[in-house]
């Protein structure tokens, strides 16, 4: 990835931090706020393992991003951070207001259906947990789910917390979009049917 | 008719039995008698024998589900009936120092099987002294593999179970990658 900066009041920068992570680039990327600014720094896939790591994630999660630039590096990382690690203690407990909320939901409803590749994401609690299961179960229809139907609630709480399990499933690359299927192996087949059988039962 | 095999498995009183109750048409259960000896202060009941469930999927498709007795004295027939299964349900009672270290064998048993996926179901969480999911996964040393908390007594749980399965089966033959050329998921 070449260097580049970008003004931004969106949420661009968590594309480009799902990029960063999924592609295994190692870059730093310098994130500027209202009255913060952070640092974060990857390799492999993974962070460094520092406070200004999480904290930055926290920030990132929770406050307008107005610009952000990226870098290539090739400085190995000290001490390297699993990045669900990262996400489950930056996003523990972080608060988002209103106009975050909302411009997460709008720039998420844009992506297509999607379905959620089970991963380890152990470390939710246990009604993010709940929240986790809830996406990945609406992701089992034939068609997926819409990330719009999924954040599609009044009740900020639940919003907030839906926020939570769709930012940390985009950002380490478990959503997979519903595209053209294969050409199907008898063995694709056979888990088509049967999976249609039991949605039909659902 | 074809027949497709997923194989159910789990510790002594993790809920297989229910498990294939709930997803199938038809079901057949092992012989159910009074558990004797230690196990008998946990469960009064036990299946000794097979159970087996058939899911009617259309008219070219069944599946037959097939629940291993969860004894560890019966571990030779795991990987027995596991043999050509389109891959394997895993349930453990989360609560239950015994279940797990009966999990440990079961699941190194699965691994040794090549191209078998998996799914394991965590039973158990609301009591107070179940291990977390991040502990099982270290146990189980499964910590790719994809892993719900499941309430065995709720059908829905069940079927979402067998439905992970089946796409986890979907995604690793279509190649499912995370980031395409296109990327359709760019913000």
């Amino acid at each position: 990835m070449p260097s580049q900066e970008q003004v931004s009041t969106e949420v661009k920068h968590i594309g480009l931090l799902r990029k960063a992570l999924i592609g295994k680039h190692a870059l730093t990327i310098d994130f500027n706020g209202m009255e913060w600014g952070g640092k974060l720094s990857l390799t492999e896939g993974m962070f460094e393992s520092n406070d200004e790591t999480i904290t930055c994630l926290k920030n990132i999660f929770a406050f307008p991003v107005f610009s952000f630039s990226w870098q290539a590096t090739t400085s190995p990382l000290t001490f390297p951070l699993e990045p669900k690690l990262a996400f489950y203690q930056a996003l523990a407990g972080v608060q988002m207001d209103e106009h975050r909320l909302t411009s997460y939901r709008e720039s998420f409803s844009k992506l297509p259906p999607v379905r959620l590749k089970a991963g380890a994401l152990f470390r939710l609690d246990a009604e993010d947990m709940n929240q986790y299961k809830m996406l990945y179960y609406m992701g089992l229809a034939e068609k997926g789910v819409r990330i719009s139907d999924y954040l599609n609630s009044d009740d900020p709480a639940l919003l907030l917390r839906r926020t939570r399990v769709v930012l940390t499933c985009y950002c380490l690359g478990q959503l997979i979009p519903v595209t053209n299927i294969k050409e199907p192996t008898t063995k694709m087949s056979m888990a088509a049917r049967i999976l249609a059988r039991l949605r039909k039962d659902a | 008719m074809a027949i497709a095999k997923i194989t159910v498995s789990g510790p002594f009183g993790s809920g297989k039995t229910t498990l294939i109750k709930h997803v199938s048409d038809e079901q057949f259960s092992g012989k159910d008698v009074p558990t004797t000896g230690v196990l008998a202060q946990f469960k009064s009941m036990t299946t000794v024998g097979l159970d087996f469930g058939i899911l009617n999927v259309d008219d070219d498709l069944d599946v037959h589900l097939f629940g291993t007795p969860g004894q560890s004295r019966f571990n030779f027939m795991w990987k027995i009936l596991s043999k050509g299964a389109l891959g394997g349900i895993l349930l453990v009672d989360t609560a239950s120092d015994r279940a797990l270290v009966e999990a440990q064998d079961m699941i190194k048993i699965w691994k040794e099987i090549p191209d078998f996926p998996l799914v394991i179901g965590a039973t158990k969480q609301d009591l107070p002294e179940a291990i977390s999911l991040d502990a099982l996964a270290e146990t189980l040393a499964s910590e790719e593999t994809p892993m719900f908390t499941v309430d065995a007594r709720k059908r829905e749980d069940n079927r979402m179970l067998v439905m992970a399965l089946l796409q986890e089966i979907l995604l690793a033959e279509q190649g499912a990658s995370e980031m395409d050329e296109m990327d359709v998921l760019d913000l």
